[in-house]
């Protein structure tokens, strides 16, 4: 696993607070306890401040799976 | 026209029998917004026009805005296409009741509500939202969108689909599936029973205390109110469960609209187990848009974008102050239930009350607050209701003289119906001879109730409770 997905990992297993989560592009809110929308905001600021960048509302409200988020995520991190 | 009409039966029966004779595909999606305008036409002729201009307005805005490449022009074209749709539903809702309707000239009919617009234009809306976001590919065929608006077995009241979850479906109109289809003839019967048996049955009981008002006594309003959260509940969870039936009857699977909710063990879970699609449309269209704008403002943003959610909720009823009320109420209530869930659970978890006293206190706490706050609701307007509360605090409380034998019948098989579902109790388990006897009573009361109110002069079937939202 590489450091990015090692840390987006750390963020997730903190803020839904399960150790052993594993995280995969697939992945929806549904297959996940706890996460519903309240628990997603939090989830959305963690990895703001996780990796220094921002959402915009609609870029949020379109992702649909985990998978979607990360490459938001990527596409925002300095090469 | 109610959906628990003979007529509405009769013309659901031509419509499944006639629509597989049709090339599969195009000519079947285009029979379905035929039919469904032409059921509309029937009880909205003077609105037909408002359903056509904004099923036109919104197909045309998804393509436009699918098609806009530079993110500004995009952002703009959403949302002049946004604003022209919800503009109707604004303005039969606000501005023509505040006018009286007279200062633009409408005839009276035509300045009514039309039936069903909420629902239709709460549709386009998350349609365009969801093209906007990128999640939901534009329609190009006109005709398949005027289906998904149109479908007439949800057209009136819901359950409000997402563009994602019907129109792929529209292909596989009049596909028959056997399994499918029982489950939909199932679907059909049991909110036939509990619209026309249970609904009803309770409704002009519920009329007549509160054509009193604040005038009846207090035991009488607090039945008349108990009885009212179980009758709305019937009737639109009735409806819904009649359009999901109807739905699969032609080969398509609508969204569920109520999961028991009033066996929720609290005001949020209440929340989302009636009317659901509504719900969910709220939470992904208002609650979460407004969280994530406030998400830097801490546990105040989150309380600010509870709060305001559930006055729009509110508001959307009507421009009456009551529902206004409604929401706040509710509003305040999510919050602080939100904002105080853990130690709250923390707390009774060291208390040592058992679980099972714990479950049932919260189920009755959850439904007498949903019921207090139905006052608000059934009452003319904010002046009775706080009369209507007032005399609930200070009694006296005279013995009833209101029917409790039938009602209470009506609510105890609600109810038994609620626990069977929770335990995930389908007809399936039962013996077929079991099976069929609970389907012959089930339906044979129900034509006896139509034959009886016939007989007497009543009305045979009312109109749903949510028709006029």
């Amino acid at each position: 696993m590489t450091d990015f997905m090692t840390k987006v990992q750390g963020i997730f297993r903190e803020v839904f607070d399960q150790p052993s989560l594993e995280i995969y592009d697939a992945m929806q809110a549904k297959d996940v306890e706890g996460w519903d929308s309240l628990t997603h905001v939090t989830l959305i600021m963690a990895i703001e401040e996780g990796f220094g960048i921002q959402f915009s509302t609609r870029e949020v409200m379109g992702f649909q799976n985990v998978g979607e988020m990360l490459a938001s995520l990527r596409a925002k991190l300095p090469n | 026209m109610s959906t628990s009409s003979p007529q509405y039966l009769a013309f659901l029966a031509a419509v499944v029998l006639l629509l597989p004779m049709l090339p599969r595909g195009g000519p079947r999606i285009a029979a379905i917004a035929i039919v469904s305008c032409a059921w509309y036409a029937i009880f909205e002729r003077s609105h037909l026009a408002m359903l056509a201009l904004i099923s036109a307005t919104a197909w045309v805005g998804g393509v436009v805005v699918e098609r806009m490449r530079g993110d500004q022009s995009k952002r703009a074209a959403f949302t002049v296409a946004l604003g022209l749709t919800l503009m109707p539903l604004f303005a039969f809702k606000y501005v023509v009741p505040a006018t009286g309707g007279a200062a633009s000239g409408w005839t009276l009919a035509a300045a009514a509500l039309p039936v069903g617009i909420s629902f239709y234009s709460f549709q386009a809306a998350a349609y365009l939202i969801d093209v906007f976001i990128g999640v939901q590919p534009a329609e190009p065929r006109f005709w398949r969108f005027a289906a998904f608006m149109s479908f007439f077995p949800q057209l009136t009241a819901g359950p409000i689909s997402r563009g994602r979850q019907l129109l792929p479906q529209l292909p596989h109109l009049g596909e028959f599936d056997a399994v499918r289809a029982v489950a939909g003839a199932r679907a059909l019967l049991l909110g036939f029973f509990m619209k026309v048996v249970i609904a009803d049955s309770i409704a002009p009981v519920v009329e007549d205390v509160y054509s009193q008002g604040a005038a009846a006594s207090a035991t009488d309003l607090l039945l008349g109110t108990i009885y009212f959260s179980f009758q709305v509940y019937a009737d639109f969870a009735g409806y819904s469960l009649m359009a999901i039936g109807a739905g699969r009857l032609l080969g398509v699977e609508l969204p569920q609209n109520f999961a028991q909710p009033y066996l929720s063990q609290s005001l949020t879970e209440y929340w989302r187990t009636w009317h659901m699609t509504l719900s969910a449309w709220v939470r992904d269209y208002i609650l979460t848009p407004l969280q994530l704008s406030w998400r830097r403002s801490g546990n105040i943003g989150l309380a600010a974008a509870i709060v305001v959610t559930f006055v729009v909720v509110g508001v959307w009823h009507g421009g009456a102050w009551k529902f206004f009320w409604f929401g706040l109420i509710h509003g305040v209530l999510v919050m602080v239930a939100t904002l105080t869930a853990r130690r709250r659970s923390r707390f009774w978890l060291r208390s040592g009350v058992p679980q099972h006293a714990l479950a049932i206190a919260r189920v009755l706490g959850t439904f007498s607050v949903v019921t207090l706050t139905f006052v608000l609701f059934r009452s003319a307007g904010t002046a009775e209701a706080v009369a209507i509360y007032r005399r609930l605090m200070t009694g006296p409380y005279p013995p009833s003289a209101l029917p409790l034998l039938w009602p209470g019948l009506a609510i105890a098989v609600l109810i038994t119906g609620d626990l069977l579902a929770r335990r995930n109790f389908t007809p399936d388990r039962l013996p077929a001879a079991a099976r069929w006897t609970l389907y012959h009573a089930a339906a044979s009361t129900g034509l006896a109730v139509f034959l009886w109110r016939y007989l007497s002069g009543n009305p045979v079937a009312n109109q749903f409770i949510y028709y006029k939202f």
